[in-house]
């Protein structure tokens, strides 16, 4: 093993003096592997001190000797020049205890290839190169500790891909297969009494049987949501003229949602499949191609859903879209329902829903139906 | 192959609901601040995009791409920041940073965004 003495001699104060010193200051010392000739460069002004060892196997060594005092370099610098950088990081990134401290490369020139390997071996917090400042090198060396200083202290990296508990996927497949077998005996079963509806629907007005706005859905999946058609074929272009009939007070801000008592644009068929809620029965076609489920939170046209991707309110997102949900069973009708309590309810739902909690909301529905109010 | 995009925000529910949007079409990891956003680096992880909030706890969005800036390893990953806190006031110029959006804002234009970034890149300029 071979050690320079570069701006302090360290020999004897590794094994007397140290322990002390690096308890006490932050950049009491620096650990370099390799060639220091560019230590003196980037260290001009206030040097740190520096122990230097040939290899990185010495600095293996020492550092597991050190380790053991407890007494731990403030950084540690290598020159990438001499070996892989892969067996590097690996080497030092094994001891124990050496979490939070930095380690750096040195290499003359960055090339592509060279920063994809270091990028990739890991372990290694910076580079640096012949181009790097005093003052570069000061705040990079900064800027490292601090961020090795803070990860010892946090509780634990919360780094992966998000995964959902087994319990998750269980309830997610009986769920699914109660909508399709509902949605599928359902479509079956009605489709004579929702022939009758398009024939009527296409006799009082012109226009098409079915109503297809786009929906944002569970994880913002955006799909065409099916409805029997209830207003005058041009009635969305006329929104714009009825803001100021909107029962949601919004404000400029926040979320927005659009709905008006005893709208104009209904026809007197739509108004009777509206208030017996019929107009919704063609979304069971989106129940069986799996845009919806039986149960869950209302699809939102996309100017609401877009409102509604903030941190408060996004995670009404994360349940499925459905027919019925919480906030229908219980404030169905209300005009005093307000935007807040609507989405809370929809993330209380997100939170917890669960096959059987779907069950009580399917089974509080009817009642629901029954409308007080043309909404 | 499939793009790596990293998501940086303390919501556990914005998270949620960009790794839902993006799963389809990209590699997604998630990380709950700027702090496991570094250590995830540092652990060997490199991005093709980044996604972060501003305000977050331990390191937030600032310190986070000043460190992305300041390091020869990081510093020509771009960066689309996402933030509940108004930039209009602030003069916001960065040379990693390629988009701004507010939140709440429209997912479909973040997915255009980063979809953007890959087929015809912004570069971030690279200093020494």
């Amino acid at each position: 093993m071979m050690i320079h003495h570069l701006s302090l001699p360290l020999k004897k104060e590794i094994t007397h003096k140290v322990v002390p010193v690096a308890a006490s200051a932050a950049r009491s010392w620096a650990l370099c592997i390799g060639d220091p000739g560019f230590m003196q460069r980037v260290q001009s002004e206030r040097p740190d001190r520096i122990m230097v060892v040939s290899s990185i196997h010495s600095a293996a060594k020492i550092l597991r000797d050190q380790l053991h005092l407890d007494v731990k370099p403030a950084y540690i610098i290598c020159n990438l020049g001499q070996g892989k950088p892969a067996d590097l990081a690996k080497h030092i990134r094994s001891l124990n205890g050496l979490v939070d401290i930095p380690v750096f490369g040195y290499v003359q020139n960055l090339t592509p290839e060279l920063k994809q390997q270091i990028r990739a071996a890991g372990g290694i917090d910076n580079v640096i190169t012949g181009e790097t400042s005093a003052d570069d090198f000061a705040s990079i060396r900064d800027q490292a500790i601090r961020i090795r200083s803070l990860a010892k202290g946090a509780a634990g990296e919360a780094i992966a891909k998000v995964r959902k508990a087994p319990a998750a996927y269980l309830n997610r497949y009986v769920k699914r297969g109660i909508d399709i077998l509902a949605a599928g005996t359902g479509l079956l079963l009605l489709s004579p009494m929702l022939l009758l509806i398009a024939a009527l629907i296409k006799l009082e007005s012109k226009g098409p049987v079915f109503y297809i706005s786009r929906r944002a859905g569970q994880g913002y999946r955006i799909f065409n949501f099916y409805k029997f058609r209830t207003m005058v074929n041009d009635a969305d272009k006329q929104v714009n003229n009825m803001a100021h009939l909107n029962q949601y007070d919004t404000g400029d801000k926040g979320p927005v949602f659009f709905k008006i008592s005893n709208d104009p644009r209904v026809t007197r068929l739509g108004s009777f499949l509206r208030n017996s809620s019929l107009d919704e029965i063609p979304q069971l076609l989106n129940v069986l191609l799996g845009h919806m489920s039986l149960v869950g939170n209302r699809p939102l046209p996309l100017y609401e859903a877009a409102s509604l991707t903030t941190d408060n309110y996004c995670g009404r997102f994360m349940a499925p879209a459905g027919l019925t949900g919480l906030w229908q069973v219980k404030k169905r009708g209300k005009k005093e329902m307000s935007v807040e309590e609507r989405i809370s309810l929809d993330i209380e739902y997100a939170k917890k829903h669960t096959v059987l909690f779907d069950m009580w909301i399917l089974a509080s529905t009817p009642n629901a139906l029954l409308q007080k109010d043309n909404v | 192959m499939k793009k790596t995009i990293l998501i940086v925000d303390d919501s556990v529910h914005i998270r949620m609901l960009l790794e839902a949007m993006l799963q389809h079409k990209y590699k997604v990891y998630t990380a709950e601040d700027g702090l496991s956003a570094m250590m995830w680096l540092a652990a060997g992880n490199v991005p093709d995009i980044i996604v972060t909030d501003i305000q977050m706890p331990h390191l937030d969005g600032w310190e986070l791409i000043s460190n992305l800036h300041n390091n020869l390893l990081y510093n020509d990953i771009p960066v689309v920041v996402l933030t509940g806190v108004s930039l209009h006031n602030v003069n916001f110029v960065h040379p990693n940073v390629v988009h701004v959006i507010n939140k709440p804002f429209d997912p479909r234009d973040l997915l255009e965004k980063i979809g953007q970034q890959f087929s015809n890149p912004q570069p971030v300029s690279v200093t020494g």
